[in-house]
């Protein structure tokens, strides 16, 4: 095969490369009596460096028969505070918080046609596929209405999403776009990839993505994080000795 | 080019910060004012989260200031007892004023906190600035020629003057250096500025020092007291972004100088209306944004452990 040359083209050739292979693979074992599923992501890795500004990771496979798919990708679990603004003295101040104890940071459903035509409301809350069913889970150990404004938060934030973004390649190959926004929580993300016919999830896959810092930014923060004292001295002296510095040239410009 | 800043955790324009240190140094070079208290309300406008955007002026301030003060020292500008008084009542100041910002911090109330006070002494600057500067314009327009920018580089007292800052005299007035150093450290750890716009005065007006002596003293007052709370918010707070410091001290390191030399050249006072109104539009956007209903009524916080 002739080489299509390096950067991009390659990636994309290798992807191609990548997802024939895996339908190979799963017509070999399609002699299974359930419904095979097989899917991957580009990188496992998502690395938030100086130049981060989002990335979005390829998702491929291939399934063996009848079906759509829907991928669902959450971030790692924290509780979070809700705070409603309330007015105080005739200002806007944040009052006081209401905690949900245990919520993703991050949640994307991803899915080849849109996620109510797809799975049933009972498959969804069974399964946990969909903001709705989070809710739901979510309201039970909070206060719905708290719940419910923490939603709409992280929509706008962009961090909650179910979009359309899956399409099949003819026949068994999906291939479709994960997109993480340059607000992305770090941590461990958990996704995982359902096969679904007829309103109910017939093969479930799961994997993982890391999302962390790198290079000068996972370096700035990590010393400030560990080092605390010695990352304020540094920081200090630094701008110092920039002043200094400046002071110098400057009065050289002057001078000559 | 966008750059992600770690500490802040957003992503901004690479000129976003530079060009905003330049301006505001600048402003600073040209005005003797106008430094940490234009800069964070322009970055908490550029969606900095107003913590970091506090903390990483004051790490900021400390470079455009060392250049300023070590011109000062050479002339002779820097009074060292007055200066350790200040410093004194200055670095306590620095300290109470991190550990409120720490509390506010831990309450969630940290980003209305520096709204509030942005608000009351941007307006408050700005029509101070605004009275002095119709008043200057219009004794000006009756005298004819303008005198120029030679009263704002501060015409130097009588040399007997500064005999008074012998030991007993300093002495006698330790309280009230004392408590303008108290109140500025305090305020400067929690607004992310240096604080000469209030320690000028109070010096001039309160204690009577002559005006060269005031910024060059002042100047080493805010290098230390900067220099503190950068150092302690990254301890406590961990709010200081190195990088956007950086970025904002490389434009501002620049702007100060061009600043200075413009000053020497225009009519400052004319600009420095200009100034005065820029002043009391950022106040009254901040002001807006109190008032006004929100139009995001909810927010949502990850650090309920750490605080």
């Amino acid at each position: 095969m002739p080489s299509f040359g390096p950067g991009r083209a390659a990636g994309r050739a290798f992807s191609l490369a990548v997802v024939l292979g895996l339908a190979l693979s799963v017509g070999a074992a399609s002699a299974t009596p359930t419904e095979p599923l097989a899917a991957d992501v580009s990188d496992h890795l998502v690395g938030v460096t100086a130049g981060f500004t989002g990335r979005d990771l390829l998702l491929y496979g291939a399934t063996g028969g009848e079906g759509d798919v829907v991928v669902v990708v959450s971030g790692p679990r924290r509780p979070v505070g809700v705070r409603r603004k309330e007015r105080w003295m005739g200002i806007w101040v944040n009052g006081p918080p209401t905690v949900v104890p245990d919520v993703p940071t991050y949640y994307a459903v991803v899915s080849n046609r849109p996620l109510d035509e797809i799975v049933s409301a009972e498959e969804r809350r069974r399964q946990g596929i969909g903001i709705d069913a989070l809710a739901h889970t979510a309201a039970q150990s909070a206060d719905p209405g708290a719940v419910a404004a923490l939603i709409g938060v992280k929509q706008d934030e962009g961090l909650y999403s179910e979009t359309v973004g899956l399409s099949f390649l003819g026949g068994s190959l999906f291939r479709g776009t994960l997109h993480f926004p340059v607000n992305v929580p770090l941590g461990a993300f958990r996704s995982k990839v359902y096969l679904v016919d007829q309103g109910a999830v017939v093969r479930a896959q799961e994997m993982s993505v890391e999302i962390r810092r790198a290079g000068l930014s996972h370096l700035l923060f990590s010393f400030a994080d560990d080092h605390r004292v010695l990352y304020g001295i540094l920081t200090v002296l630094g701008s110092a000795l920039v002043g200094w510095l400046t002071n110098l040239v400057f009065k050289k410009v002057r001078w000559s | 080019m966008p750059i992600y800043l770690p500490v802040a955790e957003i992503s901004i324009e690479l000129f976003i910060p530079v060009s905003l240190g330049a301006v505001v140094g600048m402003l600073s070079g040209m005005f003797g004012v106008g430094g940490g208290f234009l800069l964070t309300p322009a970055l908490i406008f550029n969606g900095v989260p107003p913590a970091v955007a506090v903390a990483s002026d004051s790490a900021m301030l400390v470079g455009t200031t060392v250049s300023g003060v070590i011109t000062h020292w050479r002339r002779g500008n820097v009074n060292l007892r007055l200066a350790i008084v200040l410093l004194v009542g200055g670095l306590t100041g620095s300290y109470l004023g991190v550990q409120i910002f720490k509390m506010m911090m831990a309450i969630g109330q940290i980003d209305i906190m520096v709204a509030i006070l942005y608000v009351v002494m941007l307006c408050f600057v700005g029509t101070v600035m605004v009275v002095e500067s119709a008043k200057k314009l219009l004794t000006a327009r009756r005298q004819s020629p303008a005198p120029g920018a030679a009263s704002a580089a501060g015409a130097g007292a009588p040399l007997a003057l500064r005999a008074m800052f012998t030991w007993p005299a300093v002495l006698g007035h330790v309280a009230a250096p004392l408590g303008i150093g108290f109140a500025v450290g305090i305020l400067s750890a929690l607004m992310g500025i240096g604080g000469g716009f209030i320690m000028v005065p109070a010096m001039i007006y309160i204690l009577g020092i002559p005006t060269r002596i005031v910024i060059g003293t002042s100047l080493l007052q805010i290098v230390f007291v900067t220099a503190c709370t950068a150092f302690l918010q990254a301890v406590e707070n961990r709010t200081v972004d190195a990088l956007l410091a950086g970025l904002l001290l490389v434009g501002g390191v620049v702007g100060v100088n061009i600043g200075t030399w413009l000053g020497a050249r225009l009519k400052a006072e004319q600009l420095r209306i200009l100034l005065a109104l820029l002043i009391l539009a950022v106040g009254g956007r901040m002001a807006a944004d109190l008032l006004l209903t929100p139009s995001a009524v909810f927010s949502v916080s990850t650090n309920l452990a750490g605080s």
